[in-house]
């Protein structure tokens, strides 16, 4: 019982504590815009080989897959489909 | 209802309150400043795996063929549905030929997600158990570095009928806190069972070292209640191509154990194609058996099971792949040696 009171109190703690620390500016200043590339680098091959080049109407659900499957942040889920969909034919 | 289960409960709807009050302070829509062209919709995807993988080990070989259709069905700009079905089968010879062939049918996930804000996916249906990572992210056979899961992996081989909190929330610094927090009806479906139980998992990412350290929480609420905490990293290197993963479980019932891989990622070097086309996998390992012994089998060895293995994956294209890989376990009795080959098919249609 004990374990299990001290664990919800440090997530709700750790959420409290990431709710001040958040770095979701976008109501005091304007974001600069995130790196596309840099994301899909960043995110793609940290749980497996480099995905395959897609049409870019399959690359929109596979990324929505990914957004779910690997917590990926709202932005960087847009920057990564923004780079995937204007780089379909040349990537690879 | 248990007070813990409350607790549980309780600790859900904080995590569903906090993303959505975040999305109350910023511009409501569109939701997501798309800078892509939204007029394309995305369109149904069938995907999935296929897999054959033979081993040999003291006097036995095994053959174990497994498909895994996966589809992806999108709806709207903010939902999808997603389910992934597994067929498998076990052919096992020894001296005295081939023993029973059993199909294995199991529904892997068929669930639900909507993007109800930035910070917050609520999943619905069955879905894999987030606890540690090796269950949602490593698990498909064109993923596994090696081709056997970890001896600790049985305790998180489970999937849940229920619903799922999600998501991913920015903190200063760069850095990213995760979190994903279940609870699971119980279902003795011989395809699509689960076990009641709750828990959650959260972590901390930091995308400039591509470094991500989990913990899980896990609370069995069947005939017999216990918790079970796990913990994780993942470590994508970036001066030196290697992958370095590792998970532990703790739990008092069904006792403790860790795995530590390593997998470079030679593709990124200036050398012969042979060598940028492999990928050299090591992994240590240790399980420990409870103090007590318990009722309860979820598949864990039981004596203590100490196990070293290696393997070479070689990327025949993009989507196919070799793998071969040896692993000695040392257990009371029973040391033994097993080595496997493989082939790894990854489809998108
Ligand atoms: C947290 C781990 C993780 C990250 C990060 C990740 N993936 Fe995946 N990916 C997976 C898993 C797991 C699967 C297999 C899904 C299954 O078998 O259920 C997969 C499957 C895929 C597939 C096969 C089709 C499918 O949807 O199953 C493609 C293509 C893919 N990922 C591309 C990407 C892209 C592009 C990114 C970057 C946005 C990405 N992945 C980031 C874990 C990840």
């Amino acid at each position: 019982m004990k374990t299990s009171l001290v664990l919800a109190l440090l997530s709700m703690f750790a959420l409290g504590s990431a709710s001040l620390l958040s770095g979701d500016t976008t109501s005091r200043q304007k974001p600069s815009p995130p790196d596309g590339e840099l994301l899909y680098k960043t995110h793609c091959t940290r749980c497996h080989s480099t995905p395959p080049s897609l049409s870019d109407r399959q690359t929109r659900v596979i990324v929505r897959h990914m957004r779910v499957r690997a917590n990926l942040l709202s932005v960087d889920y847009q920057a990564v489909l923004a780079y995937l969909s204007q780089n379909v034919k040349t990537r690879d | 209802m248990n007070r813990r289960l409350l607790l549980l409960v309780r600790y859900s709807l904080v995590l569903s309150i906090v993303p959505l009050m975040y999305s109350q302070t910023t511009v409501p829509r569109p939701i997501e400043n798309a800078t892509y062209d939204e007029s394309v919709p995305p369109i149904p995807l069938v995907t999935g795996g296929i897999s054959f993988t033979t081993s040999f080990e003291s006097g036995t070989q095994d053959l174990h063929p497994v498909v895994s259709p996966i589809f992806l069905i999108p709806i709207g700009r903010r939902g999808l549905i997603e389910s992934e079905f597994e067929m498998q089968t076990e052919a096992i010879h020894d001296s005295s030929g081939f023993g029973p062939l059993h199909l294995d049918k199991s529904l892997e996930y068929a669930q639900f997600d909507y993007f109800a804000s930035k910070y917050l996916t609520i999943v619905a249906g069955r879905f894999p158990t987030p606890f540690g990572f090796y269950k949602e992210r490593l698990d498909a056979r064109w993923i596994r570095n090696l081709p056997d899961p970890p001896l600790i992996f049985p305790f998180s081989d489970t999937s849940n009928n229920g619903g799922m909190l999600r998501g991913a929330i920015p903190l200063k610094g760069g850095f990213q806190l995760g979190y994903s927090t279940y609870f699971s009806a119980m279902s003795n479906n011989e395809v699509a069972g689960s076990d009641r139980q709750a828990g959650f998992r959260s972590s901390v990412f930091v995308p400039k070292t591509r470094l991500e350290v989990g913990f899980s929480f896990n609370r069995k609420l069947g005939d017999e209640h216990f918790n079970s905490f796990g913990s994780d990293l993942a470590w994508n290197l970036t001066r030196i191509p290697l992958d370095v993963r590792s998970e532990a479980l703790f739990s008092h019932t069904l006792g403790n154990g860790y795995w530590v891989e390593g997998a470079w990622r030679l593709a990124r070097y200036s050398l012969p194609k042979f060598l940028r086309n492999s990928q050299p996998v090591v992994r240590g390992e240790q399980y420990f058996t409870p103090s007590e012994t318990s009722a309860i089998d979820v598949g864990l060895p039981g004596v203590n099971t100490s196990r070293v293995s290696a393997g070479w994956n070689y990327y025949l294209t993009n989507s196919l792949r070799a793998q071969f890989s040896y692993g000695r376990q040392f257990a009371q009795d029973d040391n033994h040696n097993t080595w496997t080959v493989g082939l790894n098919y990854r489809f998108i249609m």
